[in-house]
């Protein structure tokens, strides 16, 4: 158990984390803005990743244009599944609307993509910033992206024109409604930007691990775990608690790879308990 | 008009439903028995489903994880037997023991979390136990499963007995519980539960009693399943798949009803039918229809099928 | 006539709450509707402004029919509803709160300009303070923010739902003033007031409403002066 070991798992983990942490952000937006319960979150990161693959290495179709085409069209997804499905629905209305379309979503895939766990076998090039201390550069690049990419969004949200009209609507939808701001179709569209940020994610797991269509469960559930960490709606602490995870992850896989699941449920069921005295009313971004 | 002619027409259905099921046995053929294993199914889902009915629609305990329960009650049998030797009736024990204690853990942390984040929980259990019945080889033989010897299963001819029996039951303790005083202090609390409490009802306690039937129920229902099946292993009971079609039936058929969970069985039914008729080949195609009439049900039927049924009550409130 | 009312009925989660209110607003003219709580003050606003059903009767705004319409097509009409409860955009600064204000015309940098300097003139103390979060500032100053923030689109009509609430008596006063200006400037103005002695004071014609119903109504002078509404409303 050396040093090197340890920081390599570190940093290793964290850089994964980060995409965890893009990914949770997304939902921890649909949760805590939005007040939406989207059960069916990981179907569609799962999707992605599926897609990516395939138009990666079976359409040959360039990286550039899947990144362009793909987060489109998960915001018009996102967008009509918002304001068309789940509009003034209660609850269970939600939960049940968004597992429906995760069937449809997982039953797509395993139909159009068959249900072979896919991966693109990229060998990862190792850089050694320290002797014994190696890092995937495709983990690093990953990590910087992820950075940057939300801190660009609270960007937006900070200061953009747009942006803060979704978080009026998101603080007080109905007075927004007074200043003459269509404030179901703000929600349609910030739904379809964090779907946005699903597809981004998916484009860049695919990169570093294998897809199947199992997975959508456990990745569905720890997003939900790093959201219910940092608070909902904190976008910025899912990012951190991601990264976190991503460690807790990564020491996890080395010591006890048949317990992970088990740790971070329990994890999961843990934190849901501690922190049920503060998840009511949390509306700020 | 209507409501007077619903009451005889709904009891005619019944009654007819139960004569079919009941001779149809009597005429062993190829299509027959084919019609059987389609209705043993469906009726261990409506089994499980008005289980699920008692805590999720009458009390209002949106679990997303009650498949815990039937794993629970399945591998006691299985390990029990199989394994330790134990008397059948020691093994639903253990079972119903263990389910117990979960139910009430399940019911203690109603009290803390609401809505979206306790269904949470239980998806969140029950996958902490599907990895732990995949890990602990030594108990139970992971992935693979573990197998049961003939002795310790039922033929297909007894296990459709069992099943038709515990659906009347299960249908006979819904009715009670409902129109009883425990049935009224849980819709109470789905309703408006800081009203109940500030009137002085431990709703605390009653979530954990409902939740204690409703569990005790599954675990017996898993038992039983393993018994037929010959075979557990952890994707099979510990499943979401099986969690949500508990839910989805209730749901489409009308939550907190008594024939509610009958009432969705048409999607059990049609579930079935189209996995037949496609084959395994097409696991795609099952649930991209599973996934579109649950999506239309939610948004056509959000009250459930039994809702449409009575056009007098919806006059009636307005 | 800027606003007619016709027979209005609306009810709030199917309780009738208004049952057959008719009424007008002059341009150019202040306003007011007192009544007691729970007589549906606050229903007749949210239902002009399209946040709650009308289930009968008509609304008329410059001629144009405006029942059951959505909320932010009514804005666009030009009515601005300053709501009870302030309902500010709590973690946005003053400015921020002023920018949503004037979304309708996000368009026309100038005007934007321009409103922002009037409500800064008439509120000096929000300009000092702009960029401080809305939360943090006292109910008096909250209530200038909410009101500049209503009268940033540039409104035919601004509609004011109990002012008062939560206020010391000398804050009122001050707020009643700047209405006062801001009537002057010739803006008309709607209000809706549990505090009868003040909003009387200030306003051109008042309606009494009563348990969903128009009680009594004529000009401000009148009122005051009626024995009834002292009587009933003024504890004389």
């Amino acid at each position: 158990m050396t040093p090197q070991i340890i920081i390599t798992l570190l940093l290793n983990g964290l850089f994964t984390g980060a995409i965890y942490g893009l990914f949770a952000s997304g939902l921890t937006f649909q949760l805590g803005s939005l007040s939406i319960a989207n059960f069916g979150y990981g179907s569609w990161l799962i999707l992605a990743m599926y897609t990516t693959f395939f138009a990666l290495k079976i359409w040959n179709v360039p990286l550039a244009f899947v990144v362009l085409v793909l987060p489109v069209i998960y915001f018009a997804a996102g967008y009509v599944i918002r304001n068309r499905l789940l509009v003034g629905g209660s609850l269970n209305v939600q939960i049940l609307s968004t597992i429906g379309i995760a069937m449809i979503v997982d039953g797509l895939i395993i139909l159009f993509y068959s249900p072979a766990p896919r991966t693109l076998g990229i060998i990862e090039p190792l850089i050694e910033i320290a002797p014994g201390i190696r890092i995937g550069a495709i983990r690093l690049t990953v990590f910087i992206l992820a950075a940057v990419l939300l801190v660009l969004f609270q960007l937006f949200l900070q200061r953009s024109h747009l942006g803060k009209v979704i978080r009026a609507v998101v603080l007080e939808k109905e007075t927004a409604m007074l200043m003459g701001i269509n404030s179901e179709r703000i929600i349609g569209i910030a739904f379809g930007i964090s779907f946005v940020l699903i597809a981004i994610s998916g484009i860049m797991l695919i990169h570093l691990f294998p897809v199947t269509t199992s997975a959508g469960s456990s990745y569905q559930l720890m997003s939900f775990l790093i959201a219910t960490i940092a608070g909902l709606g904190n976008m910025r602490g899912a990012f951190y608690a991601g990264l976190a995870i991503g460690v807790l992850n990564a020491f996890l896989l080395y010591f006890a790879a048949s317990f992970v699941t088990v740790v971070i449920f329990s994890l999961f069921v843990v934190v849901l308990i501690l922190r049920s005295g503060r998840t009511a009313g949390m509306r700020h971004i | 008009m209507h409501r007077n002619l619903a009451r005889p027409v709904g009891i005619a259905i019944i009654v007819g439903l139960i004569g079919v099921l009941l001779t149809l046995p009597l005429f062993p053929s190829p299509s027959t028995t084919y019609f059987m294993g389609l209705i043993l199914q469906v009726m261990l889902f409506v089994y499980l489903a008005q289980a699920w009915n008692l805590a999720g629609g009458l009390a209002g305990l949106f679990s997303l994880g009650h498949s815990a329960y039937f794993g629970i009650g399945a591998y006691a049998y299985a390990v029990g037997v199989a394994k330790y030797g134990l008397p059948p009736l020691a093994c639903f024990a253990i079972g119903l023991f263990l389910s117990a204690v979960l139910a009430v853990i399940t019911g203690l942390i109603s009290t803390r979390l609401s809505g979206m984040f306790f269904a949470m929980v239980t998806l969140g259990l029950n996958e902490i136990l599907l990895n732990l019945a995949s890990q602990l080889t030594w108990l139970t033989k992971g992935d693979a499963g573990t197998y049961l010897r003939k002795q310790f299963t039922i033929s297909f001819t007894t296990a459709y007995w069992v099943f038709f029996g515990l659906c009347i039951a299960a249908f006979v303790l819904m009715a009670l519980i409902r129109h009883s005083k425990l049935g009224t202090l849980c819709v109470a609390i789905k309703e408006n539960e800081a009203f109940s409490r500030a009137i002085g009802v431990n709703t605390g306690l009653w979530k954990i009693v409902i939740l204690l039937i409703s569990a005790a129920m599954v675990s017996i229902g898993g038992g039983f399943f393993a018994m037929y099946q010959g075979i557990v292993a952890p994707t099979m009971v510990f499943s979401f798949s099986i969690s949500i079609k508990m839910l989805i039936v209730t749901m489409i058929g009308g939550m907190g009803t008594v024939f509610g969970p009958l009432a969705g069985a048409v999607l059990i039914v049609f579930d079935e039918l189209v996995r037949a008729w496609l084959g395994s080949s097409f696991g795609g195609v099952s649930l991209v229809a599973y996934g579109t009439i649950l999506v239309i049900c939610v948004l056509f039927l959000p009250k459930g099928i039994m809702e449409r049924l009575r056009p007098a009550s919806r006059e009636a409130s307005s | 006539m800027l606003m007619s009312i016709n027979n209005l009925d609306a009810r709030v989660e199917r309780l009738p709450v208004l049952k057959g209110v008719s009424l007008e607003v002059e341009e150019g003219r202040i306003t007011v509707i007192v009544g007691a709580n729970g007589s549906g003050k606050s229903t007749l606003l949210r239902t002009i402004v399209g946040l709650n059903p009308a289930s009968g009767g008509s609304i008329r705004f410059k001629g144009e029919e405006i029942q059951n319409r959505p909320a932010y097509e009514i804005a666009a009409l030009g009515i601005s509803l300053v709501p009870e409860g302030r309902r500010l955009f709590s973690e946005m600064t003053v400015s921020e709160n002023l920018e949503m204000g004037a979304y309708l015309c996000r368009h026309d940098k100038a005007k934007v300009r321009a409103n922002l300097d009037r409500v800064y003139e008439l509120f000096p103390v929000l300009k000092e303070h702009r960029d401080r979060k809305a939360k943090t500032f006292s109910g008096g100053q909250q209530q200038m923010i909410t009101l500049g923030r209503g009268l940033m689109s540039s409104p035919k009509l601004l509609m004011i739902d109990e002012l008062s609430l939560g206020l010391a008596p000398k804050v009122i006063s001050e707020i009643l003033e700047k209405i006062v200006v801001l009537n002057k400037q010739g803006m008309s103005i709607y209000l809706v007031e549990q505090n009868v002695k003040q909003a009387l004071r200030i306003a051109d014609y008042g309606y009494v409403l009563d348990n969903g119903r128009v009680a009594m109504k004529g000009t401000a002078h009148a009122l005051l002066n009626d024995e009834n509404v002292q009587k009933t409303y003024l504890g004389l």
